[in-house]
């Protein structure tokens, strides 16, 4: 129900302020030397002229059939545009995602074992750079080293030849499903520099909270009689304590990968991946008034449900929430 | 040998070859990779306006007539020749035979008439040209080779307009409309032109990945006929990052690069072996808009100071880095274009002696803040504005520089009193008339754009422009769009700074590249050629 109520309440929101945007959608989407007549006979077959509680009303309507109105750059309806382009930020999301809890997770583990050592030094080091670099620099300089001299990895895209055939938009995937081995190592190799890029902020932010939380687990009662008592360490670690310490990593996590879905604009821009970030901003800087409203709901709807799987997932961690129910 | 195996050698020795005749067949297509910043990925040429849309529609769609380089007017392309009634109301055009759309089907008057009531029934894209001139219903199809377009009124430039007309395959439209707002004809087959093609031009569309890419592949069938080392397989990349794009190009991954990278951007890739950069002068007016209005620009005094202060050279050689500087509204390249008017030159004593007449004192010139607006993002257009206000403070103006988006900008355009002092603004022809240059500019008809931002009223040049538009005979209609050309810039109607050239980068192997100076035509891949 509050779900339902959040993306009603965001609906509502950014509807009214994407109308209110400078320009005129009609204007921008007809060209600059298109007549008053042409300007004000769009307008109408918009519905612009409407009070914007029609509009509003006309636009839910529209949203329960899968439409979300007009795209004034691409002049198709925004639903399909996201369609196509969904994918491919969700195909780089989620690896940069894996990338970061895979790395952050164990280097902060680490970092928290040998708290105040070299090792740890070094991953404070970098947790810092992490979150300070600019990822478009960061994105630049990886394309240098490794595109442009070294020649290991592409500079862009998300693919040199034809995609495999689409079931999911993932391409990883479908190539997978297709069998198209080549086309698979392709677009994991087109991954692979801009999911980095992308991974390095959240990746640092983790170490961090991992790092903070482990200390804190390490210095308990029930940890120092675990080791006192001779529990492997591994056991002791990655069973008791990281379970333990995983449940604000965890919201954290949740967080960023909402947050990167709108926010990978920098990364699609600069490795020229065809994503749903990038068609936001562009959408905002043309004034696409009906792109910037689907974009928005389908990064509220990303949010609403990370958030829902985070919840459950606390359950699973934590007992005592689960009881609670 | 047994038989078995010679049974299986013969095989395999066929495989091999068969392999071999695949390799080397794929060996030898030609591909061309163009890569661009801009997005749009519209097909339908009832649609299209910039200059990616209009590249794709000139690749996949024929028109009934073609510009020229040299600038004059259109030559016969898909329409062999055309007649003219004696009122100029009537033109009729004889179609080439034998064309083939791409699904091997014959173009015909059917489809000639269908395209432009689709063009004016879904009136959007370039159907501006033809608002009040044509209607639904106005072509009329006299046998399947010849068809007549019966205009509302006299339209001087309506052979020029007609290079933004492509035509498509009624048949295959038809087969795939969906239900819309035009009654038998459905949506017009909108939906199915969002990813496809209906047309006859020399490329088909093989793929499209939205925001990624656009395959071509050459239609073999095409009405032209193909030689050895024409392009085979167009990648059309969209690279957002103009950085990734000259690393690209320098790296020899791109053989053709978009027009919109800054001069340092092709100045660099100029300084890389195997890489060249070339120059056409282009149909393009860059100006700075006066909101004739607005004080103190309602003076023509001030305006024509303004003109005599700036440094038209510095402006061409430092900022634009070539390009010509433009001799009134209308590019130096345009037919009609009149070479003997006014040109301004930069002569700070000429300026204080018309500041001097201006019905503005010097006190009263000295308090105003002189507002200059450019399109976010555009550097040039950055630099132009710092020249300008330091070329003004030589005759004690104050300059205020302030970016906006393109979007406000065309909000400020339509009312006088929303439109700042200066708007710079580019200006570049959509079909070879004088009078997308004077009608679009001093017509308060067409007032209320970006194009008309100067406000510039004078009931002689309304008059001129007018009487142009419904004069049949080109060389009296050259001669009345170069009076409006004497008189506005008599009376400095606005800032006439340059006609910048149009730049692109290349592999060195790309041959017979041509730009006929209007927008997205020098996209037509069907002129280039690779030599290995």
């Amino acid at each position: 129900m509050y779900m339902v109520l959040v993306l009603f309440g965001v609906s509502l929101l950014i509807f009214f302020l994407a109308r209110v945007m400078p320009g005129d959608p009609a204007r921008l989407a007809l060209g600059p030397e298109a007549t008053q007549e042409q300007v004000a006979s769009l307008r109408h077959k918009l519905g612009l002229d409407r009070p914007l509680y029609t509009q509003y009303y006309v636009f839910l309507r529209g949203l329960f059939k899968g439409e979300l109105g007009m795209s004034l750059i691409t002049k198709r309806d925004v639903f399909k545009d996201l369609i196509q382009r969904l994918p491919a930020t969700l195909e780089l999301v989620m690896t940069a995602m894996l990338i970061a809890i895979l790395g952050g997770i164990p280097l902060g583990v680490l970092s928290a074992l040998h708290k105040d050592r070299t090792i740890d030094q070094i991953s404070r080091i970098f947790a810092f750079a992490g979150v300070s670099f600019p990822r478009f620099w960061i994105g630049i300089m990886f394309q240098i080293a490794f595109a442009y001299i070294l020649g290991l990895l592409p500079i862009t895209g998300r693919i040199s030849g034809d995609p495999p055939t689409r079931i999911t938009g993932l391409y990883l995937l479908d190539s997978l499903i297709a069998r198209d081995f080549p086309a698979f190592v392709d677009s994991f190799k087109h991954l692979l520099l801009p999911s980095l890029t992308l991974s390095l902020s959240p990746l640092a932010q983790i170490t961090r909270i991992t790092r903070a939380n482990m200390i804190e687990q390490l210095r308990k009662d029930y940890s120092i009689v675990m080791r006192t008592i001779g529990m492997p360490e591994v056991v002791n670690i990655y069973k008791y304590m990281l379970k333990n310490a995983f449940t604000s990593t965890l919201t954290v996590i949740g967080l960023l990968t909402g947050w990167m879905i709108g926010n990978a604009f920098v990364i699609e821009q600069v490795f020229s991946w065809p994503g749903m970030a990038r068609y936001g901003v562009n959408s905002v800087l043309r004034n696409d008034f009906n792109a910037v409203v689907g974009v928005t709901l389908v990064i509220a709807v990303g949010y609403v449900v990370i958030n829902l799987i985070v919840d459950l997932l606390y359950g699973y961690l934590d007992p005592r929430i689960r009881l609670k129910r | 040998m047994n038989k078995p195996i010679r049974f299986i050698l013969v095989g395999l020795v066929v495989v091999l070859l068969g392999g071999l005749a695949i390799g080397v067949a794929h060996a030898e297509e030609v591909v061309l990779t163009y890569v661009t910043q801009q997005e749009t990925m519209c097909f339908d040429p009832a649609k299209s306006i910039d200059e990616t849309e209009l590249g794709n529609v000139f690749n996949t769609y024929d028109l009934l007539v073609y510009p020229l380089e040299t600038g004059e007017a259109p030559v016969p392309w898909l329409a062999e020749s055309w007649d003219v009634s004696g009122d100029g109301l009537t033109y009729t055009f004889h179609l080439r035979k034998g064309v083939l759309f791409h699904d091997g089907t014959e173009l015909t008057a059917e489809d000639v008439a269908f395209s432009m009531d689709r063009m004016l029934r879904i009136n959007m894209g370039f159907s501006w040209l033809w608002t009040g001139i044509l209607d639904p219903g106005d072509v009329e199809v006299i046998d399947p080779y010849t068809v007549s377009f019966h205009l509302n009124k006299t339209f001087g430039p309506f052979i020029a307009t007609l290079v933004q007309f492509g035509i498509v395959n009624k048949d295959l439209i038809m087969a795939n409309m969906k239900e819309g707002e035009f009654g038998e004809f459905g949506d017009y087959g909108q939906e199915y032109l969002e990813t496809t093609v209906a047309g006859s031009g020399p490329y088909t569309v093989e793929s499209v990945e939205l925001g990624d890419r656009i395959i071509f592949r050459k239609f073999d069938n095409y009405w032209r006929g193909w030689e050895e080392g024409q392009i085979d397989k167009v990648r059309w990349l969209i690279i957002p990052e103009a950085a990734t794009m000259v690393v690209m190009m320098k790296k020899g991954e791109a053989d053709m690069s978009e027009q919109w990278l800054s001069p340092e951007a092709f100045e660099d890739m100029a300084a890389t072996p195997g890489v060249v950069v070339k120059e056409n002068p282009q149909m393009q007016l860059f100006f700075l808009q006066m909101n004739n209005q607005k004080p103190p620009f309602d003076d023509v005094n001030v305006r024509k100071a303004i003109s005599y202060a700036f440094d038209y050279a510095t402006a061409i050689e430092a900022i634009f880095k070539g390009g010509a500087q433009a001799e009134g509204s209308v590019p130096v390249l345009m037919p009609g274009h009149n070479p003997d008017i006014t040109v301004y030159q930069r002569d700070i004593e000429k300026a204080r002696e018309y500041l001097a007449k201006s019905k503005y004192s010097k006190e009263e010139l000295k308090a105003m803040t002189i507002t200059y607006v450019y399109v976010y993002g555009l550097e040039i257009e950055r630099k132009i504005g710092l020249l300008l206000a330091d070329n003004l403070t030589e005759i004690d103006f104050n300059v205020e520089i302030r970016s906006e988006l393109w979007g406000r900008i065309t909000d400020m355009a339509t009312k006088p009193e929303s439109t700042p002092h200066f708007t710079a603004i580019y200006h570049t022809a959509k079909y070879p008339s004088p009078d997308s240059h004077t009608y679009l500019i001093y017509n308060p008809k067409a007032w209320g754009n970006y194009i008309s931002m100067s406000w510039y009223e004078n009931p002689e040049v309304t008059e001129l422009t007018d009487s142009a538009r419904t004069t049949a005979d080109t060389e009296e209609r050259y001669r009345l769009y170069g009076e409006v050309q004497r008189i506005t810039t008599d009376e400095a109607a606005a800032l006439f700074i340059a006609n910048p050239v149009l730049r692109r980068a290349f592999r060195d192997h790309v041959k017979d590249y041509r730009y006929p100076g209007i927008l997205g035509y020098d996209l037509v891949f069907y002129n280039l050629k690779i030599e290995k």
